[in-house]
This record gives structure tokens, C-alpha cells and sequence, in this order.
């Protein structure tokens, strides 16, 4: 328990913010493109320094690829190994349906709620458009805040092709580019700015989809119980400064305050 | 404490813990007369503002929970011969004995 606790100290000391984490990214495709495509005639000196700081850069910021894999990452471990030890029940009302139904979802949206150990928060299954909540989660927000819990969440399901096709899309461009690059730079520079283009714009489009989602579950339910949600979420957590996957709470609260100014219903 | 365990158990402790809630029910308590949403979102500003909006939003939450009740009745304003409906609300005693097994359990 000490070492996990001192181990927990180590984590904390060494946390990037999400910006200087993006900061990093951006450098390592700026390095990549404007003295990586003159390698070849940079002085051995030059070349060497350009290496380390290169190298080291992109040691750094690696720490962007755990934070934008864990989360989805331990959740779907979490389905898969404390499966069949948690219980899983199906939540299935006539509001339910009705608000999949006022989403614009055609087919029917399964809802779960969980009590395993390693789905903190509610979250959508990508690949079966499955709903899952927590029974904390149910037992602690009120009822309207659940149900803009979930129309967050049917957004997903809803917009889980379109987001498929943009990743897909944005996929194709960073190959594109390091295609280009590839033709006046060594391999290895090339293959890590390719990696930090990917989790630079991955990271651009998963946001995207979250304020998307919230906008479309504001829409749906109005935007007070979701951001009712996120302030008692923000009273929590000791950071709140964003991550690969999710803008900060104070971003989605300030935008979810606008469309509340904006709706003079 | 037993009371408190109760409040925690059944999740109306969890509710009232919002920031917010706790705020307006704060706030009703210093005013036993009652109040309008209005005079509770001007009341809550003085430490962080609130919008209208959300402050009917939690006192439908706190109702739904026992925790104020509310009446709606017209009152008199300035350019206007009829009144306008407002929602008055006053903190009831299950929200003070939440409070206090909230501070007891801590």
C-alpha cells in the first residue's frame, strides 16, 4: 500500500496539464516538418541535439496516447472481466424510449445499469451501442439529471457513424502528410510525427463529439440538469483541466450557459 | 446518526450536497418568510452567480425530494397592473434535519 501511495506521488509530480500535453504534440510535428525535412543537410551536431530533444520530446508527450487510450481502454476491460462478477441489469422505461425516440435514434437503444468496480462514470459502447450507467451514478443524480445523462449519451449512439467516418477521414490526411514528409525526412522522424498528428486531431474530433453530444442532449432535455451534472462533477475532482478524450467541465458548463442565455423560452 | 446513515443511504443527503442546492437551501433557511426565484438567484450571486433558470431547475430537484416547498402566487410589480406569477419557496424541517446529520456525520 506505501509503494502504491508513493507511486501515486510520482504520478502526481509528473502530471502534464492537457496543454502542455498538446503543446508537446504540436512541437513534435513542428520539429517533424520544419528542420526534420532538412536533415539531411543539417551539421552532425545540429543533427544529434535535434535527435535527443526530438526523442525526448515525444517521451513526454507518449503520455497523451495513455490518457486518450486508458479510460475507453480499462472500461471495456472492465465489461470483459468483471462482467459476469458485477451485475448488470437492463433500464428500460417508456421515458427512455421516448427520448431515444425524440433523438431521432430509429432502433432500440439498450440501457444497463452496473454495479463493476472499474466503470466509473456512464459511457457508451462504441462497437455495440450499448448504454452503460452506474448504480452510483443512478442513485446519486436526480432523475432529470439521469435522463441528461443519457441523452449525452444516446447522442453518441446516434453519432457514432458520423464519428467513425471522421476519424476515418482525418486518418487518410495524416497518412497523406506523412507520406509527403516521408519523401524528406528519415523514417523514424516520420513515424513519430505521424503519431503525434493522429492523437492531435483524434483528440480534436473525440472533443468535438463530446460538445457535440452535449449540445444535442441540451437540445433534447434543456441545458439545466446537464449542467447541474457537471458543476456537482467539477465540486468533486481536484482537476479539471480536460483531457484527450473530454474538454474541462468549466469549457462544456461556459457553453452550456450560453445556449441557457440564448433560449429565452 | 442513525438518521444521518438513513439520509445517506436513500441518496437525499448525495442530492442536497450540490453545491448549488445547499447554497439555495442556505439561503431559504435565512429567510423563513420565503422567497422568489429571482431573490434567491440575487441572494446565491453574492457568492457565485446563478442563473434563474438553474435555481427553479434545483428547487424542482429539492421539491421532488421534500426538501422546500413551493406555492405560486401573484405578485406586485412595477408596470404591470395584474402581477406576475412567482413560485415562493420555503425550506422545510427534513432539509434542516439533513443539514444537521450531514454536519454530525462529518
Amino acid at each position: 500500500m506505501p509503494r502504491l501511495t508513493r507511486l501515486k506521488e510520482i504520478g502526481e509530480y509528473i502530471y502534464l496539464t492537457f496543454r502542455i500535453r498538446q503543446v508537446l504534440l504540436i512541437s513534435i510535428v513542428a520539429l517533424a516538418v520544419i528542420p526534420g525535412m532538412f536533415i539531411f543537410n543539417l551539421p552532425r551536431e545540429v543533427r544529434l541535439v535535434y535527435a535527443y530533444v526530438f526523442v525526448a520530446i515525444f517521451y513526454i508527450s507518449a503520455v497523451s496516447l495513455t490518457n486518450f487510450f486508458s479510460v475507453p481502454i480499462v472500461q471495456l476491460i472492465g465489461l470483459g472481466l468483471y462482467g459476469r462478477k458485477s451485475v448488470t441489469r437492463e433500464y428500460s422505461t417508456p421515458e427512455i424510449k421516448e427520448l431515444a425516440k425524440k433523438m431521432g435514434i430509429s432502433k432500440a437503444v439498450k440501457v444497463y445499469i452496473t454495479n463493476n468496480r472499474l466503470i466509473r462514470g456512464p459511457f457508451t459502447n462504441g462497437f455495440t451501442g450499448k448504454v452503460y450507467l452506474t448504480e452510483a451514478w443512478v442513485k446519486r443524480f436526480p432523475h432529470k439529471e439521469v435522463m441528461a445523462t443519457l441523452a449525452h449519451e444516446f447522442s453518441h449512439v446516434k453519432n457514432g457513424r458520423r464519428f467513425s467516418l471522421e476519424i476515418a477521414v482525418v486518418m487518410a490526411g495524416v497518412m497523406l502528410v506523412t507520406a509527403i514528409l516521408a519523401l524528406h525526412s528519415i523514417p523514424v522522424i516520420v513515424d513519430i510525427a505521424g503519431f503525434a498528428m493522429m492523437i492531435l486531431m483524434m483528440s480534436f474530433l473525440a472533443r468535438n463529439n463530446e460538445i457535440r453530444a452535449d449540445v444535442e442532449a441540451a437540445r433534447a432535455v434543456g441545458p439545466e440538469a446537464l449542467i447541474s451534472v457537471f458543476e456537482q462533477l467539477k465540486a468533486d475532482s481536484k482537476k479539471d483541466d480536460g483531457s484527450e478524450t473530454h474538454p474541462s467541465l468549466r469549457e462544456r458548463i461556459a457553453r452550456l450557459m450560453k445556449m441557457l442565455e440564448e433560449d429565452k423560452s | 446518526m442513525a438518521l444521518a446513515i438513513k439520509f445517506l443511504v436513500n441518496g437525499t443527503a448525495g442530492k442536497m450536497m450540490h453545491p448549488s442546492r445547499i447554497a439555495i437551501i442556505l439561503s431559504l433557511k435565512k429567510h423563513p418568510e420565503g422567497l422568489y426565484v429571482d431573490q434567491i438567484a440575487k441572494d446565491i450571486a453574492k457568492q457565485s452567480p446563478i442563473h434563474p433558470r438553474m435555481v427553479s431547475h434545483h428547487l424542482d430537484i429539492l421539491e421532488e425530494e421534500g426538501l422546500i416547498e413551493s406555492s405560486y402566487e401573484l405578485a406586485k410589480v412595477p408596470g404591470s397592473k395584474r402581477g406576475v406569477a412567482v413560485r415562493r419557496c420555503v425550506s422545510t424541517k427534513k432539509a434542516e434535519e439533513v443539514i444537521q446529520d450531514i454536519k454530525d456525520s462529518i
